[in-house]
C-alpha cells in the first residue's frame, strides 16, 4: 500500500488517485486498466485484446497492480500466480472494476 | 500406431518441457528461466524396455491461436505431423492460465496426457491440487512431477503405453447456450461442405475402430467450427464465398448476443470452464500475498535503481570475465605451449623428422592449439555469467528496464532479450527474435544483434587490448562493448527514421519467479556452449592458420625484379588500400587478411594475426609477432580504428546464413553491406580524428556525404515499403 493511501486511511478517508491529475477513484467504479493505481486490486470487466485474454486476463479475473508509473511505457500486473509486463497501449483495451 | 511412436511435449513457455525432454532423451538442450528458450522443434529418441519413442520438444505457446513464429511451428507440428501422443506439461503453480492450452488441445481431439510440473513451488505458494479429482473432471490422466528432481519413469511409461493403445475420451467444454446453438449450426454447415472431406482425410491417417473414429470426426468438426468462430484464417480460407456468408451470419449472431468479439467470447467461455474446474479441484491454504519475487522487483524494476543495477551487473560480467580469467589464461598458455610446442618439437627433432614436418606440427598446429586454449577461460567465464543471468530470471526484468530505451530506438522491450543473447553468440540471438510477434520487430531486432559483441569477438579484443594497452585492457574491452551498444542505438535511430517507420509491436511478457541457479544447471549450460565454441573455433582457427601458412609458403615472382613474394601477400596488398584511410598501411597487409578470415569466424582473426605477424622465419617457441604487430600498426589511433572495425563489421558466415534462413537474401545482403560500410566509415572517422592532418578534413567530408547519401536512400526505401505494425492491425 502506498504511503498516501495509509495517510488517507488514517484520516478515515480513502484518497486513491487513478491518474497523474489526481482524480479520486471509488470502489465499484469502472476504469481503464492503466488508470488503476499501484497496490490496488480490480476485476476485469471487459477485454478486447485476445492475446491477453489467452494469458488469463479474461473478464471476471482478479488482477493486482504491482507497478504503474505514468512515465513508464508498461505496467506490471499480477493475475493469479502469474506476473505480466503489459504494454500501456494494450491496457487501454481492458476495463476493470475497482475492488 | 507407428513403430516408433512420436510423442510431442507441449505447454506454456517456461514450464519445464525442455527439462523433461532432456531427462527422457539424455540430451542437454539449453534450458532457462525466461519464456522463449526453445524456438524450434527438437527431436530426440527415448528408449525404455527395448522400445523406442521419438520425443519432440515444441516451443512454448500460450494458445493455439498465437501468431509468433515459434508458436506457429508448434501448432503446425501438432496439426500436420499428428503425433501419437501429446504430453501437455502444466505448471501447477499457475494452473488456470496453463489449462487454457490444455482445453484447446482437448478440443482438437488429439491424444493427450497431462504432466503437472512445479508441484513443489505450488505447495510452497499454498496451492494444493486434488490430482484425481482434476483427472476425473478432464477425463485425462494427470501425473504430478517435480521435473528438476527425480521422475517416476515407470509411471510415465505405463500411462504413455496405455494412451497409445486406447486414447482417452475427454469431457466436452460447454459454451453459452446461444453460442452452442450457433456452433451446432456451423457444424451442420461444415458437414455439408468440402471441409468435411478434409477432416475425413486427416482422420484416415489413423486407422481406428468405428466408435472411436466417429467420436474423433465429431470432435474434429466441432474444433474446426470453433476455429471458424475464432476467425482462424487457415480455415476461413477453405470456405467457398457462399458458405462464408452463411458462417459469418452465425458468427455475427454470437457477437450481437454477447457484445464481444467472437474470439473473445470463445476464450471467455473456456476460462469460465477452467475457473469452475480450478474452484473444484484446488485448495489455497493462505491468501495470495506479495511473493519474494514481487518484493525484489520493487527495486529491480525501479527506473531509478534498476538501470544502475543493470549496468553494475553488466560491468561485473565483463570484469569477472577479463580479470578472473587472466591467471587461468597464463596457466593454460604456459602448459599447452610446453606440451604442444616445446615437447612436441623436441620429440620430433629426436625422431629426426624433416624440418618442414616439425615446423608444421609443433610450430603451426601446436601454436594454434595454444591460441584456442587461451580462449577457454574467457569464454567459460562469460558463459557462466550469462547462464546465471538466464537461470535466475533476471533476463525478463532486464527487458522491462530496457523497454523505455528500446522504444526510443523503435523496438519493444522484449527485443532486448535477443540483443542480450547476442553477447553470447549472434546465431541463437537471431533465432530468439522468433519470440517477437511483429515481423517488423523481428527483422529490426535481428539487424541490431551483431552490435552486441559475441563471445568470439572477446578473445580478439583481449588479444589486441593486452598487447597494445596492457595496463588498461579491461577498460578498453568494456569501452568496446559500450561502443557497440552506442552504435546499436545510432543504427536503431537511423532505421527507425528510415525503413522502419511504423510503431513497434505491443508488449506482453511474463515475468518468471526468481530462482537460485543450480551449480549443475550453470555448469551444464556453460559446458554445452563451451563445447560448441571449441569445436567451431578449433576447426576454423586451425584451418585458417594452416591455409594462411600454406599460402604464405608459396613463393611467386614479385613485380620488382629479382624479389620473391607470396600469394597471400599479393592478395593482402590488393585489398589493403581500402583500409588505408583507417590507418592500415600497405606494409600492414596481414591486418587486412585477418579481417577476411574473420568473416568465417571472428575467433580466426587472432589465429591469422599470430600466424602472419610471426613470419616464416620463426624461432621455435619464441614469439616474434607482438613486436612485429606493434611496428606494423605504428600508432594507437590505427589499432583503435582496427578494433572498432572488428566490432562493427559483418558478422560471421554462420550468422549471415541464419539471417538468410529467417529473413531471406535481401535482408542478409542489406545486413552485410550496411555493417561493412558503417564499420569502415566509423573506423576512418576515428582514425582521422585521432590522427588529424590536412587530408583528414577531406576524409571526414567524404564520410559525411556517404552517410547522408545512405540516409536519404534508406528513407526513400522506407517510405515505399513501410512494414505495418501489429498495433496498426489491432486498430484496423
Amino acid at each position: 500500500m502506498q504511503f498516501r493511501h495509509r495517510i488517507g486511511r488514517f484520516w478515515n478517508k480513502k484518497y486513491r488517485f487513478h491518474n497523474r491529475h489526481r482524480h479520486p477513484i471509488n470502489k465499484g467504479e469502472n476504469i481503464i486498466l492503466n488508470q488503476l493505481p499501484e497496490g490496488e486490486s480490480a476485476i476485469i470487466v471487459n477485454n478486447q485484446n485476445l492475446k491477453t485474454i489467452e494469458r488469463g486476463l479474461y473478464p471476471g479475473a482478479q488482477i493486482f497492480m504491482l507497478r504503474n508509473r505514468h512515465y513508464e511505457p508498461n505496467l506490471v500486473i499480477a493475475v493469479g500466480d502469474a506476473r505480466y509486463v503489459l504494454d500501456r497501449r494494450i491496457s487501454k483495451q481492458i476495463t476493470v472494476i475497482i475492488q | 500406431m507407428r513403430n516408433r511412436p512420436i510423442i510431442a511435449l507441449a505447454g506454456n513457455p517456461n514450464v519445464g518441457k525442455t527439462c523433461l525432454f532432456n531427462k527422457l532423451t539424455g540430451t542437454h538442450q539449453a534450458i532457462g528461466n525466461w519464456p522463449g528458450v526453445t524456438v524450434e522443434l527438437k527431436h530426440g529418441i527415448f528408449s525404455y524396455d527395448s522400445k523406442e519413442y521419438e520425443i519432440v520438444d515444441l516451443p512454448g505457446l500460450y494458445s493455439l491461436s498465437d501468431d509468433s513464429p515459434d508458436a506457429i511451428i508448434a501448432r503446425n507440428f501438432i496439426l500436420k505431423e499428428k503425433p501419437d501422443l501429446i504430453i501437455n506439461i502444466v505448471d501447477a503453480s499457475n494452473l488456470e492460465r496453463n489449462l487454457y492450452l490444455t482445453v484447446q488441445l482437448m478440443e482438437m481431439g488429439e491424444p493427450l496426457l497431462i504432466c503437472l510440473s512445479m508441484i513443489d513451488i505450488a505447495e510452497q505458494n499454498g496451492i494444493f491440487i486434488d490430482y484425481d479429482h482434476l483427472s476425473h473432471h478432464l477425463g485425462i490422466e494427470v501425473i504430478p512431477m517435480i521435473l528438476n528432481k527425480h521422475i517416476d519413469l515407470e509411471l510415465l511409461i505405463s500411462k504413455i503405453e496405455k494412451y497409445l493403445i486406447s486414447p482417452p475420451i475427454y469431457s466436452v467444454i460447454d459454451y453459452d447456450e446461444v453460442v452452442e446453438k450457433h456452433l451446432d449450426n456451423i457444424i451442420k454447415i461444415i458437414q455439408a461442405t468440402e471441409i468435411s472431406s478434409i477432416i475425413d482425410n486427416s482422420l484416415n491417417n489413423k486407422k481406428l475402430e468405428e466408435p472411436q473414429a466417429t467420436y474423433n470426426r465429431l470432435v474434429k468438426t466441432r474444433w474446426v467450427a470453433l476455429k471458424l468462430i475464432e476467425g482462424d484464417t487457415e480455415f476461413t480460407n477453405l470456405l467457398s464465398p457462399e458458405t462464408k456468408v452463411v458462417v459469418d451470419k452465425e458468427i455475427n449472431a454470437i457477437i450481437k448476443h454477447r457484445g464481444q468479439k467472437a474470439m473473445a467470447v470463445i476464450a471467455d467461455d473456456r476460462y469460465a470452464y477452467i475457473r469452475g474446474l480450478v474452484k473444484d479441484t484446488v485448495k489455497r491454504k493462505n491468501k495470495r500475498r506479495l511473493t519474494f519475487s514481487d518484493r525484489v522487483d520493487k527495486f529491480v524494476l525501479n527506473q531509478g535503481i534498476g538501470l544502475p543495477i543493470f549496468f553494475v551487473v553488466m560491468y561485473f560480467v565483463f570484469l569477472i570475465t577479463v580479470k578472473v580469467s587472466q591467471p587461468f589464461i597464463n596457466i593454460i598458455e604456459v602448459s599447452l605451449s610446453w606440451l604442444f610446442v616445446e615437447q612436441l618439437g623436441n620429440l620430433l627433432t629426436s625422431l629426426s623428422t624433416p624440418y618442414w614436418l616439425n615446423y608444421f606440427l609443433s610450430g603451426i598446429i601446436g601454436n594454434g592449439i595454444v591460441t584456442i586454449g587461451s580462449f577457454i577461460p574467457l569464454i567459460f567465464f562469460i558463459y557462466v555469467c550469462l547462464s546465471i543471468l538466464e537461470d535466475s530470471g533476471y533476463m525478463a526484468r532486464a527487458a522491462f528496464i530496457a523497454d523505455k530505451f528500446m522504444r526510443f530506438i523503435g523496438l519493444p522491450g522484449k527485443a532486448f532479450i535477443p540483443l542480450l543473447l547476442g553477447f553470447g553468440c549472434t546465431v541463437p540471438a537471431i533465432m530468439a527474435t522468433r519470440t517477437l510477434e511483429n515481423p517488423r520487430d523481428r527483422v529490426f531486432a535481428s539487424l541490431l544483434t551483431p552490435f552486441a559483441s559475441c563471445g568470439a569477438k572477446l578473445p580478439v579484443y583481449t588479444f589486441l587490448a593486452m598487447l597494445f594497452f596492457p595496463q588498461k585492457a579491461n577498460v578498453v574491452i568494456f569501452s568496446l562493448y559500450l561502443f557497440g551498444i552506442v552504435m546499436a542505438v545510432v543504427t536503431g535511430l537511423i532505421l527507425k527514421k528510415t525503413i522502419f517507420l511504423s510503431e513497434p509491436g505491443d508488449f506482453v511478457m511474463e515475468l518468471p519467479s526468481y530462482h537460485i541457479p543450480t551449480l549443475n544447471g550453470i555448469l551444464m549450460h556453460t559446458w554445452h556452449r563451451l563445447k560448441s565454441f571449441l569445436l567451431r573455433a578449433g576447426k576454423y582457427i586451425l584451418l585458417v592458420i594452416i591455409i594462411i601458412n600454406v599460402l604464405q609458403g608459396i613463393p611467386i615472382n614479385s613485380a620488382v625484379k629479382g624479389e620473391k613474394t607470396t600469394i597471400l601477400e599479393v592478395c593482402g596488398k590488393t585489398i589493403t588500400p581500402v583500409f588505408k584511410p583507417m590507418g592500415i598501411n600497405e606494409n600492414n597487409w596481414p591486418a587486412s587478411v585477418a579481417l577476411i578470415s574473420g568473416l568465417f569466424a571472428k575467433e580466426a582473426i587472432v589465429g591469422s594475426l599470430q600466424g602472419l605477424y610471426q613470419g616464416p622465419e620463426m624461432n621455435m617457441g619464441r614469439n616474434q609477432f607482438p613486436d612485429n604487430m606493434k611496428i606494423a600498426f605504428g600508432n594507437t589511433a590505427a589499432i583503435l580504428a582496427y578494433l572498432v572495425f572488428i566490432l562493427l563489421y559483418s558478422p560471421c558466415v554462420a550468422s549471415l546464413t541464419m539471417f538468410y534462413k529467417e529473413y531471406g537474401f535481401k535482408w542478409m545482403l542489406f545486413e552485410f553491406f550496411y555493417l561493412n560500410l558503417l564499420a569502415w566509415m566509423v573506423a576512418v572517422f576515428i582514425y582521422q580524428i585521432l590522427n588529424f592532418s590536412k587530408i583528414s578534413l577531406i576524409w571526414i567530408m567524404i564520410i559525411v556525404t556517404v552517410f547522408f547519401f545512405i540516409y536519404i536512400n534508406l528513407k526513400r526505401i522506407g517510405e515505399k515499403n513501410a512494414i505495418p505494425s501489429s498495433h496498426r492491425k489491432i486498430l484496423e
